[in-house]
């Protein structure tokens, strides 16, 4: 771990930039950087070819933006990366798992199953799943989602856990509902999505009619009726339901690897885009969640979304290595130009 | 070429009053210059910075205490300038996360004519020689130095130790040297 590069036998570029590189770790034991500093010291040559090395690092990292650009294309592609490494597998997963849930909704679906027993199913983070059940409805899982299916002989019932789903159910005689948090959703023979950020509920219709209750209801109490093209949204702050009219394309872009968002919640958008981020997005200042955000995230290219917040937002983006930070930022330093 | 080169004067601070410890630190500076700046250099990935930062190092230095005992005067150096290094990378990110408006950095947009194909032909040279690389050794040079990234998210996405990538950069930057240097090397 802690050698130290050896002149011996080694051109002195070679060495040179063997301890350029070591010099970039900021964890170098300052031992080592005295070692470095009697090599650089110890002969002009040394130190002339040290700089050398030092110079092409410097040009190389101070390119203009396109050529930048065409070197990361080149030789550190992201998009192939992305393609090769996530998507193949999971769609292979998503596969996998139709197979194996079919099975087990067989059993647990056969007559005389009228308990029934209570399916969870889950998907990866950034990673979508097709359910198909056995009575002809499907759910097509969002990333990081998960819902429990509990088919009895009077009602389907599916609970929305966490994320997002988009339900597609075949007509039946027994009612189709879906309990997402303080929502219940009754179906009427349709398709629709609903998406569950903690207790904020939005359930959008994309096709025929749905009714929404609050769960705590009794009977038919406080329940609306919602056409395609309509939206119900539940705000845990105001405890108050907004039915707003939308492109039924919209609500569920997802399924096309692209998150919408109208007038949401910073906090409400980043707890969507977090089921899909490789790096969970993290608010450093609370208030910075009720800023709200209206546009479309592309799931396969987050990063580039974050990196264009400080745009729209007083924010500034802090990367780590486990997560990204959005930090307040005051005017005057986010007018600061580019270095 | 020698870019290492004494950026500042420290016999002309010794006319101040400064006592024990500005002598004993304008020695540090005489002795050690070259090191603390290409120190620097590595760090902040620019000459110009490095020189600043090196400034600061000597300021700080001069109005330390003269109570402040420094076991190891040159350690005590380096300490001060990988510390203020870290500083300036600090203030770095928050100009490079500053909006950004693509059409207003046209500066590239128009660039003298001559010193346009001289860059192009020096990154086509770049790129050839990163052409005859493996894979992941001129990937991880790019990442690195390119890029910009650290060896922790280097080391991440390719899915390697730190230790590896550094050894991948510290191969690349050898050979895009060498080809480099043969190259600017008259026929």
């Amino acid at each position: 771990m802690n050698t130290t590069p050896s002149s011996a036998g080694r051109p002195i570029e070679h060495t040179a930039a063997d301890w350029w590189a070591r010099l970039r770790d900021p964890g170098l034991p300052e031992q080592s950087l005295l070692q470095w500093s009697d090599w650089l010291e110890a002969d002009t040559r040394h130190a002339e070819a040290f700089a050398r090395v030092s110079a092409l690092a410097e040009s190389a990292g101070h390119m203009a933006p396109d050529v930048r650009t065409g070197f990361v294309e080149r030789f550190a592609p992201r998009a192939t990366r992305v393609a090769t490494r996530r998507r193949w597998p999971m769609a292979l997963a998503a596969g996998v798992a139709i197979v194996v849930l079919g099975a087990g909704l067989f059993v647990a679906l056969r007559p005389g199953a009228s308990a029934g027993t209570p399916s969870r199913y889950a998907s990866e983070r950034a990673g979508h799943r097709d359910i198909a059940l056995p009575d002809g409805s499907s759910i097509e899982l969002g990333g990081a989602t998960s819902v429990t299916a509990r088919y009895g002989r009077d009602e389907r019932t599916i609970d929305l856990d966490a994320g997002e789903a988009f339900f597609r159910v075949a007509h039946a005689p027994r009612p189709f509902v879906v309990n997402a948090g303080a929502l219940r959703i009754r179906d009427l023979g349709t398709a629709f999505n609903v998406r569950r950020t903690a207790d904020r509920v939005t359930v959008s219709v994309t096709e025929g009619r749905v009714q929404v209750s609050p769960a705590s209801a009794q009977g038919d109490a406080g329940m609306v009726e919602l056409g395609a093209g309509r939206e119900a949204s539940f705000d845990p702050a105001t405890q108050a339901m907004r039915i707003l009219d939308i492109d039924p394309a919209s609500a569920t872009s997802w399924r096309g690897h692209r998150l919408e968002f109208v007038n949401e919640p910073l906090s409400s958008v980043v707890e969507n885009v977090n089921r899909y981020s490789a790096r969970p997005i993290r608010l450093h200042d609370a208030a910075l969640g009720k800023l709200t955000f209206t546009g479309t995230v592309q799931v396969d290219t987050i990063d580039s979304w974050v990196s264009a917040l400080p745009r729209v937002f007083p924010v500034r983006v802090d990367t780590f290595v486990d997560r990204v930070e959005l930090v307040r930022q005051t005017s005057m330093a986010r007018n600061t130009p580019p270095r | 070429m020698n870019a290492v080169r004494q950026t500042m004067d420290p016999s002309e601070a010794t006319a101040s009053p400064g006592g024990h410890r500005a002598a004993q630190v304008v020695s540090l500076f005489r002795e050690h210059n070259a090191a603390l700046v290409a120190f620097l250099r590595v760090r902040l990935n620019s000459l110009a910075d490095a020189q600043e930062v090196a400034q600061e190092v000597y300021l700080k230095l001069l109005t330390l205490k003269d109570t402040t005992t420094i076991d190891s005067p040159r350690a005590f150096l380096f300490r001060a300038a990988a510390n203020l290094a870290v500083d300036r990378i600090r203030m770095r990110t928050v100009r490079a996360n500053a909006p950004v408006d693509p059409d207003a950095d046209d500066w590239h947009a128009a660039p003298v004519p001559e010193r346009h194909t001289a860059a192009l032909e020096q990154w086509r040279d770049l790129r050839q020689a990163l052409d005859e690389l493996p894979a992941r050794t001129s990937r991880a040079f790019v990442m690195h130095v390119i890029e910009g990234r650290d060896f922790a998210s280097v080391a991440l996405d390719m899915n390697l130790s730190e230790r590896m990538v550094r050894y991948h950069v510290a191969n690349a930057l050898a050979h895009c040297r060498e080809r480099r240097d043969a190259a600017e090397k008259p026929l």
